[in-house]
């Protein structure tokens, strides 16, 4: 026994020496992990924590959570936050689970169609729910040029145009996708024969739904409705578009407004105030359900059930799917491409024309900006924002793979827990806090360094660890695929450490790694929290570009622009998962 | 220590936390040799194959091949797994599936530097030699199981190995291509001219293709010795009870007044002195006879099953302790008699002492090769 402790002991401290030179290359990767992870992890937590622990910062503690502004800076916003997170959680659950139920378990018609249309909402981004729901709806409220709805004559009341309503439908719209996403897969993994054994032994379908079904599914709809709350606790962009305007403010438009304008302990309070909300949360979650499912993002429904028959209500059943489908998918897209070809603001009284997409620039109109397809501060942002996502998807995907590497293939070893646990912790992070604490990190030069604030690299390097814990799960999964036989064949023909890495481990990991490459670029795209306070006018990207010409007014600009997100987001995810089926000939064959 | 075979291992222990899955095992084998490490699952045969093919490190004890430390547990060094001349055979083949065939026999040659015409052609040699040359273009999951194994013997082989691994390689094909594939490997390692260590859990494939045979149980060596000292000579009961088709029977027995009882049954007089302790008795198959009424040396049993085998038959029984084996000479009906006793020959084969100290043993093949009898106690 004391001999096996002071092996252990070895490997900890010595890890290189562990296995003989052949495995030295691991050790030099696993060193290199962990100085990644602490410095672009850790120690910017850590610096934002100190940063707030100074003398002025103490009382500043005191003020947002004693003092005079409390109540406005910190109290009213938590509560926004809370309300939403608690109804957006519940709805998720609902809204996702209901299509989950009808896509997975019944024999409902158009099932195919409907488990598109549920899992769109989570492609395209959440503003564009939201900017569709300001050109349908916006009354003359705070002014500017009303809605469509208002503009046809049709009165629409403050609480149906601004704040707390909208909002909650528009992150239910969009939550809805993860609630679906993670519940659908749970439900198809209740084989028929689950049901069928209990169906034998005398139960009722409403006892087999209660004593069989549901708690199979219910770690998937925990999941969902924590998942969708940390996330629209932390959720920017909707609140920002419906609910600034009127002054309804959660913590993330405080923090946004106060690192902005200057006030930056205040906003820095408050991120850590929000981070401990999203981390509890998920965390939570994680005790729950485990890493392994929190993650899991769409899948295919695999395996044979039996399905409900829903009788003479398919049709109704598919009717309601079908709206909801619509109402959170078509319809707002829709409505963004009408309402940026019309000449007129949010009417269609003037006519049509493509002047917002094509147009030069023309004094005469908006304030002569030119289309966005001609306008150069557009075309900039559409090049950073795909050479960002190329450079993210690519530095995260290739981080996640290698994290993924040595810890599945080296379980025990401490060092490779930590590295594990490292790579999690930007997952309780809002990105909204994600950005300022890479802010307070990296707003200044360190030591010899230059303050990266501003630059395009501290956004690929931000946004390249915010996805780190999607990635490098999507690592692991891949990896664990690979038989580790593989591996060991390389090494008795003689090959070394890297030399298996990039012939036989990285070709196979491969697929499971695109996979997870293109929900990075996907995100990134249509992310709007995690840069909002990292761009400067010289690195913008669309997002954010839409979401200032939305606040200046220029509606059809921000909306073609959020189109052609989009249309980038949705593009892709088709065009990876056509490629994935042609790319690798060994695996089609596969019987 | 003195070399003298291909493979010498010395004292060898592998602990994985506080189980020690090798126990300090001896081993040597001549060059040329055919070793079969043989033992039910989890006695230690493949964690030793491993530490033998440098996938796994020894906890403590030495590792030889030809002559050259290339493990050792004490003091550290070691020869890494792509360097010590040898090719293994999976037991789930590896072959790696984004490679075809040809690729994969290929790129072991690419990595230890054969170029152009000469791995071109050293290719084709392994593909043609195991008959899968028309398969270079296709992918391993495009090819049947047996078509993947040859794959596998054919990447093995590319480099000229001094030494062939083989893990369990025939455990995932079926009956009749296992027993086509057993004579295709021996014919492999013939003309390979490797020294080859094979694992399995089949004794009737270690015995049919082995030059030597190490019986593993529970991380030791049982006995070390070729097909036939196995067989005539098995010097633990664990050997007694695991070699041979059928394999022989071993009876814990109780010495009393001189005679061994088994059940309170007398099965003859005891040798020597020893009274009143336990002894282990084994009866090959083919000593015993089957009987239909009661008598002297006949243990009641009750049929369990019938194996016909070349017109015999192997007639396995249950006495409500344990089965036996019984052959005999002609085929039988289940539903011819109605009572079936065991009838004991006067004296058992060999007599173990029950606490008998199975790793006193030698277990190197020249002292297995010099052992003339086994133990007979007392």
């Amino acid at each position: 026994m004391a001999a096996v402790k002071s092996t252990t002991a070895r490997n900890l401290s010595l890890p290189w020496r562990r296995s003989g030179a052949s495995w030295s290359g691991l050790s030099v990767l696993r060193t290199i992990l962990v100085g990644v992870l602490l410095l672009l992890v850790v120690i910017p937590l850590v610096q934002l924590l100190l940063a707030t622990l100074t003398d002025s910062g103490l009382q500043t503690w005191r003020q947002v959570i004693f003092g005079g502004i409390a109540p406005n800076l910190l109290w009213r916003p938590l509560r926004n936050s809370l309300m939403i997170g608690l109804l957006v959680g519940s709805g998720t659950v609902l809204l996702g689970g209901y299509l989950a139920w009808l896509v997975v378990m019944t024999d409902m018609p158009g099932r195919r169609l409907i488990s598109t249309l549920a899992s769109i909402p989570y492609i395209i981004p959440s503003f564009a729910i939201a900017l569709a729901w300001m050109s349908l709806f916006r009354n003359d409220l705070v002014g500017g040029r009303v809605g469509l709805l208002p503009a046809l004559g049709m009165p629409v009341p403050d609480w149906l145009a601004w704040g707390f309503g909208p909002i909650l439908f528009t992150l239910l719209s969009h939550y809805s996708a993860i609630g679906f996403s993670l519940i659908a897969p749970a439900m198809a993994t209740v084989n028929s024969e689950l049901v069928e054994a209990a169906q034998m032994s005398g139960a009722s379908r409403a006892r087999v739904m209660r004593d069989i079904i549901f708690p199979i599914v219910t770690p998937a709809l925990l999941s969902a409705a924590l998942l969708s709350f940390a996330n629209s606790v932390s959720n920017f962009a909707a609140i920002a578009i419906l609910g600034l305007p009127v002054r309804f403010e959660t913590l993330s438009t405080r923090i946004f407004g106060m690192i902005r304008i200057g006030q930056v302990e205040r906003g820095y309070i408050l991120t850590i105030i929000l981070i401990l909300i999203a981390a509890f949360v998920l965390w939570i979650n994680h005790r729950l359900i485990g890493p392994r499912r929190a993650f899991t993002t769409l899948s295919g429904k695999g395996g044979r059930h039996q399905l409900q028959s829903l009788g003479k209500w398919r049709w109704p059943f598919f009717f309601s799917a079908l709206a909801i489908g619509l109402v959170t998918t078509v319809m707002p897209l829709l409505t963004l491409l009408a309402s940026s070809l019309a000449r007129k603001t949010n009417s269609f009284a003037g006519g049509f024309t493509l002047h917002f997409w094509l147009g030069l620039s023309n004094p005469t109109i908006a304030q002569g900006q030119a289309g966005v397809l001609r306008h150069p501060q557009v075309l900039e942002a559409a090049r950073n924002t795909i050479w960002l996502g190329l450079c993210v998807a690519f530095i995260a995907s290739s981080l996640g793979l290698l994290i993924g590497y040595v810890t599945i293939r080296n379980r025990g070893s401490r060092l490779n827990r930590l590295i594990e646990s490292l790579s999690y912790i930007p997952f309780f992070i809002p990105g909204i806090a994600f950005g300022a604490i890479y802010v307070a990190q990296f707003g200044r030069p360190i030591g010899p360094l230059p303050a990266l604030y501003g630059t395009f690299l501290l956004l690929i390097l931000s946004a390249s660890i915010y996805n780190l814990p999607f990635t490098s799960q999507a690592g692991r999964a891949a990896m664990s695929q690979i038989a580790y036989e593989l591996e060991e064949a390389a090494s008795m023909a003689g090959a070394g450490f890297w030399r298996r890495l990039t012939d036989i481990t990285l070709p196979l990991a491969l697929r499971g790694i695109v996979a997870g490459a293109v929900l990075v670029f996907v995100k990134i795209a249509r992310d709007l929290s995690l840069v909002v306070l990292l761009v400067t006018p010289t690195t913008s990207v669309l997002s954010v570009t839409a979401f200032h010409y939305a606040s200046e007014g220029f509606t059809q600009f921000a909306n073609a622009i959020t189109v052609i997100i989009a249309f980038l987001s949705i593009s892709v995810t088709l065009l990876v998962g056509r490629w994935q089926g042609s790319a690798q000939p060994w695996l089609s064959h596969k019987k | 220590m003195l070399q003298s075979g291909a493979i010498q291992i010395n004292q060898l222990i592998k602990r994985f936390g506080d189980f020690e899955a090798v126990a300090g095992i001896d081993l040597q084998a001549p060059p040329g040799a055919f070793l079969a490490l043989l033992g039910p699952s989890g006695c230690g045969k493949t964690t030793t194959l491993r530490m033998l093919a440098g996938l796994e490190n020894p906890s403590a004890g030495e590792i030889y091949l030809n002559g050259r430390l290339v493990a050792d547990g004490l003091r550290g060094t070691r020869v890494p797994a792509g360097q010590r001349d040898a090719g293994m055979v999976f037991q789930s083949y590896a072959l790696w599936p984004h490679m075809t065939i040809y690729k994969n026999v290929e790129w072991p040659l690419k990595v230890r530097g054969w170029r152009g015409r000469r791995r071109h052609e050293r290719v084709r040699q392994v593909l043609t030699l195991l008959d899968i040359d028309a398969l270079a273009d296709r992918y391993p999951g495009e090819i049947s199981g047996g078509q993947q194994q040859r794959a596998a013997i054919a990447r093995t082989l590319g480099p000229n190995p001094k030494f062939l691994f083989f893990d369990e390689p025939l455990s995932n094909l079926d009956a009749k291509l296992r027993t086509e594939m057993r004579s295709e490997l021996l014919r492999v390692h013939r003309l390979s001219g490797a020294t080859s260590v094979y694992v399995t859990h089949d004794q009737v494939e270690a015995m049919t293709m082995a030059t030597h045979i190490a019986v593993m149980n529970q991380g030791h060596i049982e006995q070390l010795g070729t097909p036939r000292q196995l067989l005539q000579h098995p010097q633990t009961p664990f050997v007694a009870n695991f070699i041979g088709t059928p394999p022989a029977n071993v009876l814990r027995v109780q010495v009393q007044g001189g005679q061994y009882i088994y059940k309170h049954l007398v099965l003859g007089q005891a040798k020597g002195k020893d009274v009143n302790q336990t002894l282990l008795l084994m009866y090959r198959a083919d000593d015993l006879r089957l009987r239909f009424e009661p008598g002297a040396r006949r243990l009641p049993v009750a049929l369990a099953e019938i194996t016909p085998v070349a017109g015999r038959a192997i007639v396995t029984v249950w006495d409500n302790q344990q089965r036996l084996n019984v052959l005999v000479d002609h085929l039988l009906d289940g539903a011819d008699h109605r009572d079936y006793f065991v009838e004991f020959p006067d004296q058992p084969t060999i007599v173990y002492k029950s606490d008998y100290d199975r790793y006193a043993f030698p277990n190197t093949i020249t002292d297995a090769l010099s052992m003339r009898q086994p133990k007979v106690l007392p």
